[in-house]
């Protein structure tokens, strides 16, 4: 995957992660995953996925499906206890941490909640990101100004998130996910708490991206949301896929 | 290595960040590593000042040869050349009897009349031997004493070693205790560096996660708390020189001013106790910080 925003990466590294990703046609891939939590029940079993590069794709099913812990396992917050899983061709479950980190940065996560940061105004939220992964400040400033734009928000830009609407701060959240310009976004919930048009306006925002070529994969229940976008959904039941459909 | 120079700007607003949204806990963290490292400067100071007096000292020390009435001349040259030989001997001085007993009457001043009748060479004559400077130790003077104790025409000979062996077992136990004290005030401004950081890392606790999600490294997300943790200790470093400076300028210097007089001098430390300061300091909210940080980043890890 490409990681944009660490154009300075030595170029040992760059080779070595070039020889170890094989060429894919697959942004996503998971092969027979499981993973259970320590209680000891499974929350996933036996995943099988391919999502394709620029696809668009919802997981959907009933609260506790284990839709969030897919996601966690695409971006490497959780790791699979079988199986194997494959962003843009790079077995993930095998990276070491610093290899993780660089993954990453090619990854955009939105969540429900939208995790902003309080104390930071909407430009330092995203801004602060750029910086946290060595982007110069200038470089910083520039994609910001740039991603602001996309999300409409760029007259906000200096406004602290309590300032801001529900739909307003999950296009911030988006902002700060897109400004890498990732080849993969992945959301989780990402209009639970927004009202439907405003849920609309978010999913018009994944659209646009979605056209620029960026995978997006969107974890919801919202039937709604589905039909809006209209493409392919993956339903998970008590851990498992149980269809796979347009 | 240029990549983080670049970030250096980054680490340091974010750890100026911190301690500005910490103020107190910052504060308080200063406040008590300046005052360990008052202590320990102040005994720093004692312990310099004690070695430069016991130098000062040693370095005017000297053996002196006392010899025996009925020395031979060829018995006096044989002694002053087996001296001279010696390369801890930078030179002989010799002091007749008439000599002695004239710096005897000096001594006495106006009591000198207690002399008379006395005769005139009642006192002996002695070779005063000076040492080299560098030469001037417990070791050196003792090897050398042995030798010329056992010479023929030798009476006895004087020196103040036993009190240059107390003085030197003095500051041997003003060092260790120098070392003991600076080891236990060192130790708690490192548990009191790292409580600071960990109370900033659980403030700082989404910004960390963030970080995490949008790919920064270990590195990266370390270095601002570990650039605080050396702020900090560096601050508590330069206000602790400053208020030493202060202490001495102030209060000890007009009341040695009365001592000087008798050459007892008291050193302060210069600029040499201001690095002192801040690189302990700093290194102790390096270490304080780098252990918290790292174990905070492997807790959430697991």
């Amino acid at each position: 995957m490409q990681t944009p925003s660490s154009p300075r990466t030595k170029p040992a590294a760059r080779r070595a992660a070039a020889a170890e990703a094989a060429p894919s046609q697959d942004m996503i891939r998971l092969a027979n995953v499981w993973k259970r939590y320590e209680h000891g029940r499974f929350v996933l079993q036996t995943i099988d996925l391919q999502v394709g590069r620029g696809e668009f794709v919802f997981i959907t099913g009933p609260s506790g499906a284990g839709k969030t812990t897919l996601l966690s396992l695409l971006y490497g917050a959780e790791i699979a206890d079988r199986g194997q899983v494959f962003i843009a061709g790079r077995n993930i479950t095998r990276l070491r941490r610093k290899e993780l980190s660089h993954l990453r940065r090619g990854i955009g996560v939105v969540f429900q909640d939208f995790k902003l940061l309080p104390r930071r105004t909407v430009f330092e939220n995203i801004a602060f990101c750029q910086r946290a992964i060595g982007v110069s400040a200038r470089e910083a400033r520039r994609r910001v100004y740039a991603v602001l734009k996309l999300v409409s928000l760029a007259e906000k830009r200096d406004l602290y998130p309590r300032f801001l609407s529900g739909g307003e701060q999950q296009r911030v959240a988006i902002a700060r996910a897109l400004v890498n310009r990732p080849p993969l976004l992945i959301a989780d919930e990402p209009t639970g708490n927004l009202d439907p048009e405003m849920a609309n306006e978010v999913m018009d925002v994944f659209k646009e991206v979605n056209r620029l070529a960026t995978t997006v994969v969107v974890a919801t229940h919202d039937r709604s949301v589905i039909e809006y976008v209209g493409s392919r959904t993956v339903r998970l039941e008590f851990g498992q896929i149980m269809k796979v459909g347009a | 290595m240029n990549r983080w120079l670049q970030s250096f700007p980054y680490f340091f607003g974010e750890a100026l960040l911190d301690i500005r949204e910490n103020r107190a806990v910052a504060a308080l963290t200063i406040v008590t590593t300046t005052i360990s490292l008052i202590f320990f400067g102040a005994l720093w100071i004692v312990q310099v000042n004690v070695s430069d007096l016991i130098g000062n000292w040693r370095e005017r020390f000297q053996v002196e040869v006392f010899l025996k009435n009925k020395i031979t001349s060829t018995e006096k040259e044989a002694i002053k050349s087996a001296v001279l030989r010696s390369e801890s001997v930078e030179r002989v001085a010799e002091r007749t009897s008439d000599e002695a007993l004239k710096k005897f009457r000096e001594q006495l001043g106006p009591n000198a009349g207690v002399l008379d009748g006395l005769g005139e060479a009642f006192l002996p004559s002695s070779y005063r031997i000076i040492l080299r400077p560098g030469w001037r130790t417990m070791a050196n003077i003792e090897s050398l004493m042995a030798r010329v104790r056992v010479m023929p025409g030798v009476e006895r000979l004087r020196n103040d070693l036993t009190w240059l062996r107390r003085l030197e077992g003095a500051i041997q136990l003003i060092r260790l205790a120098v070392w003991t004290i600076s080891a236990l005030l060192g130790l708690g401004v490192l548990f009191i560096i790292a409580n600071t950081i960990r109370l900033t890392l659980f403030a700082r606790r989404d910004d960390i996660a963030i970080m995490h999600l949008v790919g920064a490294t270990d590195g990266f997300i370390r270095t601002p708390y570990i650039t605080e943790g050396v702020l900090c200790g560096a601050c508590g470093g330069i206000a602790a020189y400053a208020s030493l400076m202060l202490l001495y300028y102030a209060f000890f210097l007009p009341v040695l001013s009365g001592f000087s007089a008798e050459g007892f001098i008291v050193r302060p430390g210069g600029w040499h106790l201001g690095v002192l300061l801040v690189g302990v300091g700093a290194s102790l909210g390096f270490v304080g910080s780098a252990a918290t940080v790292s174990h905070y980043l492997r807790k959430q890890r697991e």
